[in-house]
């Protein structure tokens, strides 16, 4: 199979997915590589220097709407020093891995992560 | 997981059982060579060169007029460098939305220093007429424009193509009529095209199998060397029982094309009237000429492999030009050429029918679009 039952799993029935009411944060991302327009914007809530809440909005391909349904999941009760320090292998890691062709995934996903965390941390 | 329905039969497509009867016999017992002597390669021979005749029958040409390849890229590819290089130098004319077998063989030339341009399309992905006219200069060694386009389906105006290109020059004209061939009844004389790609699969006939009509008395450098094979032209021992297939699969063709294009053509209506169900689908290219069967389509915002990977999850199968979907990486080239930006380019998904698909087929995969496109769009912003 291309995909792992993580990946099939988050893609198929993602999780924390829409807007965030009582965010404090909302931040907008997108990929910058060649041929791919995939976006997200984050959503997050802190609770006691800890993100409390992720949630998303996401246009893009299979992989990247995988990998933020993981990266939303993975974020919950991380302090904000950590949560900068995400990486997108970690999120790989949460998905069972992925094929090279969807690196780009599960780096915006950090990316995403960390670019909420960052603003919140200020 | 089980299939439940294709619609990617331009990928691939399945062997007629009819045509695996005929080549059954060269599958199990005739092995001979057909250079040999002997009776079993007398045999091998014999049935060669009665495929040949039943191929060049196909287009209208003479059976020395055909060169058997591995199947269209190997075609196209023979075509486009086989005719170029045996000139010091020239230029070569190609459309637009060639297929790659055409366009990466014109990339190499150029590095080779041949000159080569592409012939602008419009917004349906037809040849601008009057763009080729300005192109052709007394340095153009080749124009290759393929008959009907992979992905939308379009049909090029050939005839007036070959008409301008045969007008006031002496140029060659390739024309990759892989698709064309299963619809259309195809005779390279009428046309007045110089060399014609065909192949076996899209017809029921076996995969990997092809040709190119070279017309008589035309130069061409094989791509292949070193044994007499196809009188020269390329040179390797003959795919004989996909050749036989090949040949069974155009007869076949000749006796059936007309109730198939009246299938396809009822089939695609159906499709094309659910699809138009789906809240802001948008058919691309939706000409009168589009060849029924062939269906290209966009949901603009939605990325289309996330489309497909629902789909596959439901075991249908379709494709897209989605640069996420793509080992290539790259949005639709063919879509780009007709004005399409690449988002735009990333959200089309294609679906291609055969005579066989059922009606069943297209409600199963319209219900799986319809609850995947609900989905996307209440992630989307």
């Amino acid at each position: 199979m291309l995909y792992s039952p993580q990946y099939m799993r988050h893609f198929q029935t993602p999780a924390n997915i829409g807007d965030l009411e009582e965010a404090d944060a909302v931040e907008d991302v997108h990929y910058t590589g060649q041929g791919c327009f995939d976006r997200i914007r984050i959503f997050a809530k802190v609770d006691d220097g800890k993100i409390g809440k992720v949630t998303y909005r996401v246009r893009g391909c299979s992989g990247t709407i995988a990998a933020c349904s993981a990266m939303s999941e993975l974020a919950v009760g991380l302090p904000l020093e950590q949560a900068v320090q995400i990486q997108g292998e970690d999120v790989a890691t949460e998905l069972g891995g992925v094929p090279d062709r969807k690196r780009h995934s599960v780096d915006l996903a950090a990316e995403a992560l960390r670019t909420i965390a960052l603003k919140l941390t200020k | 997981m089980i299939m439940s329905a294709y619609f990617d039969y331009l990928s691939g497509s399945p062997l007629d059982p009819r045509v695996l009867e005929a080549m059954m016999p060269f599958l199990k017992g005739v092995y001979g060579n057909s250079l040999s002597s002997h009776a079993l390669g007398r045999e091998a021979a014999k049935a060669l060169k009665v495929s040949r005749e039943k191929v060049a029958a196909f287009i209208g040409a003479s059976p020395d007029e055909i060169i058997f390849t591995s199947g269209e890229v190997e075609s196209n590819n023979l075509a486009v460098k086989g005719l170029l290089m045996v000139h010091e130098n020239g230029q070569l004319l190609a459309s637009a939305v060639e297929p790659l077998s055409i366009l990466r063989p014109v990339e190499a030339l150029e590095k080779w220093g041949f000159s080569a341009s592409l012939i602008p399309v419009d917004a349906n992905g037809q040849v601008r007429l009057s763009a080729l006219e300005k192109l052709i200069n007394r340095y153009t060694k080749l124009a290759s424009v393929s008959w009907v386009v992979a992905e939308t389906g379009i049909v090029q105006p050939i005839e007036a193509i070959a008409d301008l290109v045969k007008e006031s020059t002496s140029v060659p004209l390739h024309c990759d009529a892989s698709l064309a061939a299963r619809l259309f009844p195809v005779n390279v004389r009428d046309l007045n095209v110089d060399a014609l790609t065909i192949s076996s699969e899209i017809l029921g006939g076996p995969s990997s199998v092809g040709a190119l009509y070279l017309r008589d008395g035309l130069r061409i450098q094989p791509l292949l060397e070193g044994s007499p094979q196809e009188m020269g032209r390329r040179s390797g021992r003959e795919n004989l029982a996909g050749i036989v297939g090949f040949a069974h699969s155009t007869e076949l063709t000749i006796s059936e094309r007309q109730s198939r294009f009246n299938k396809l053509k009822q089939l695609d209506g159906y499709l094309k009237a659910r699809l138009k169900e789906i809240p802001d689908l948008i058919i691309n290219a939706d000409l009168p000429s589009r060849t029924p069967g062939i269906l290209s389509c966009r949901i603009e915002g939605l990325e289309s492999e996330a489309l497909l990977t629902h789909f596959d999850q439901a075991g249908i199968y379709a494709s897209s030009g989605s640069p996420c979907a793509s080992m290539i990486g790259k949005p639709s080239h063919v879509l780009k050429a007709m004005g399409f930006a690449d988002q735009q380019a990333s959200s089309s998904l294609n679906f291609s029918l055969s005579w066989e698909t059922k009606i069943s087929e297209i409600d199963e995969m319209i219900d799986t679009l319809s609850q995947s496109v609900i989905q996307l769009k209440t992630m989307t912003f």
